[in-house]
């Protein structure tokens, strides 16, 4: 089970990595509210957002390349809204056909689409940065900080955990399952063989989260994850966390 | 081989007590077994695959209800209401590590037993590494538990119930899947630990190695109960249930 699927990077050392968790949260939302409430007119506050979010990425040591990478994530969602936003109604009209009705590309729907493109993968690259540098657990003890409910806390916990066995399931899966494929199968008997395979990790998984709970169960679980490691904050963290806000809100009523 | 004083006069630490248990899909695992435990006994429990050890393992501290029958633990009957005190009392340490750890990092998956049986913080903190040092896993409270090797999480999840300290062990495969020199750092650990244990396996030069005593069971039943020199040297009875003499005897 060697796995890098939410948090490769999260156990490197670096400033960023040392800074309270809960610091990191709230600066995570201040740079969300940062990037929400820009726009498009005045470019240059993405600018400083794609600028100041990469700037703070490789303060942390990961590879920039990596963040980059990750975006293409965001890529089906892009390709969508790219190209059906401009088509929506607007006053400017910058191209037009008559084909069966008109169909014309707006100014407003080519703004639209580009704010929304630009703004998800500020949103997306400062979300990756929050979690590769921050342990997961810490994550989890900043949100019960901030008063998110104790059964959403139980329920990520228990994503982590699960999300990694059910990728160990798949991996194993598809490993025996590509053993013994057959070489050119037919559509009907490869689509056949992807159902079985399916279904055998589903019922691999139910199989395993249930030895996964008895374990729990006989280590005294009680339907809670109690966490105890408790991070104490240090004067550095307020005095980044108000520097780097008097930072955003300078900039905000600069531009 | 280290034979410590082992008072069967007094009430066994563990009694099961004409024991049946059924698999919701009608499999019969486990047919009347009936056994004793006693105070600092290391019994083996050997048998082949599919035998019912594991399922034998997890009635005894009520994860899977027995459909007649009783078991009792440290003068306690089973039921419900004892249900906790009575896995406080008595760790499972599962076969496949991968079942038992489920936290983010090592110090989690030790301390979440004494977190959840109400333990106030100093003493968590204390107990983890109490559990660590007993397995040779110091220093490693902020790894991530998923990517330590598999001897480690083997260890690791030893500590996970070490850590409250039960009287009774209860440990399914210990040697499974584990290389020579894990198999010994294993059994050593076994041997150097006080608790009374029941061992679950089909290793039976471990069972020579670490117990005194051991049962064998067989398609859900306890065919044979004595020391394990007299038994684990009966090629007939070992062969007849799916056995084979231990290497070092053969
Ligand atoms: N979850 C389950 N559902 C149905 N049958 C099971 C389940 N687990 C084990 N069994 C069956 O119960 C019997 C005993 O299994 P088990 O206790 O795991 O044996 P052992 O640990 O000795 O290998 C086997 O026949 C096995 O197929
Ligand atoms: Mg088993």
């Amino acid at each position: 089970m060697h796995h890098s699927f939410l948090d490769k990077y999260s156990e490197l050392e670096s400033p960023v990595h040392r800074i309270h968790p809960l610091v990191k949260l709230c600066g995570y939302g201040v740079i969300l509210l940062f990037t929400l409430t820009a726009s498009i007119y005045r470019p240059l506050e993405f600018v400083i957002a794609g600028v100041l979010i990469l700037g703070v990425v490789s303060i942390s040591r990961i590879p920039i390349i990596y963040v980059i990478r990750k975006t293409l994530l965001l890529s089906p969602l892009m390709i969508t809204l790219l190209i059906l936003l401009p088509f929506i109604r607007g006053e400017r009209i910058l191209w037009g056909i008559n084909f069966i009705f008109p169909i014309s590309i707006t100014a407003e729907g080519v703004y639209l689409s580009g704010t929304i493109a630009v703004k998800s993968v500020l949103v997306f690259w400062s979300s990756v940065l929050l979690v590769s540098t921050t342990r997961f657990p810490d994550l989890l003890y900043a949100l019960r900080m901030v008063r998110v409910p104790q059964t959403m806390i139980t329920v990520l916990a228990f994503m982590y955990r699960y999300v990694f066995l059910l990728i160990d399931e798949t991996e194993r899966m598809e490993t025996a399952h590509r053993a013994r494929l057959v070489r050119r199968q037919g559509l009907p008997l490869l689509m056949k063989s992807v159902v079985y395979l399916v279904r055998a990790i589903f019922i691999r998984s139910f199989e395993r989260s249930t030895r996964v709970y008895q374990a729990m169960c006989a280590r005294g679980f009680r339907g809670e994850v109690c966490l105890l490691q408790t991070p104490s904050i240090h004067t550095a963290d307020i005095v980044f966390l108000f520097v780097f806000t008097g930072l955003i809100v300078v900039i905000k009523l600069a531009i | 081989m280290q034979m410590t004083d082992v008072d069967r006069t007094n009430t066994p630490v563990l009694r099961l007590k004409d024991v049946y248990y059924t698999y919701p899909d009608g499999v019969e695992s486990l047919r009347g077994v009936s056994l004793e435990v006693y105070r600092d006994e290391k019994v083996g429990l050997v048998g082949p695959n599919g035998a019912g050890k594991s399922t034998l393992m997890t009635v005894v501290i009520g994860i899977r209800i027995p459909r007649t029958g009783e078991v009792e633990v440290l003068g306690q009957v089973l039921n419900p209401k004892t249900r906790r005190e009575i896995r406080r009392r008595a760790g499972l340490v599962f076969q496949d590590p991968d079942d038992q750890l489920f936290c983010p990092t090592v110090f989690d998956e030790v301390a979440f037993a004494p977190i959840n049986m109400g333990y106030p913080e100093e003493q968590v903190t204390e107990m983890v590494a109490r559990a660590l040092k007993q397995v040779d896993l110091e220093g490693y409270e902020r790894r991530s538990s998923f990517h330590l090797s598999i001897g480690e999480r083997k260890r690791l999840a030893f500590a996970t119930v070490l850590s409250y300290s039960p009287e009774i062990l209860l440990i399914d495969e210990p040697s499974a899947n584990l290389d020579p020199q894990h198999r010994r750092q294993t059994i050593n650990l076994l041997k150097s630990l006080p608790q009374t244990m029941l061992i679950a396996t089909h290793d039976l030069d471990l069972v020579l190695d670490v117990c005194e005593r051991c049962f064998v069971i067989n398609r859900g039943r306890i065919v044979a109960d004595g020391d394990v020199e007299s038994i684990l040297t009966d090629e007939q009875l070992l062969l007849s249930n799916g056995l084979e003499l231990p290497l070092s005897r053969q």
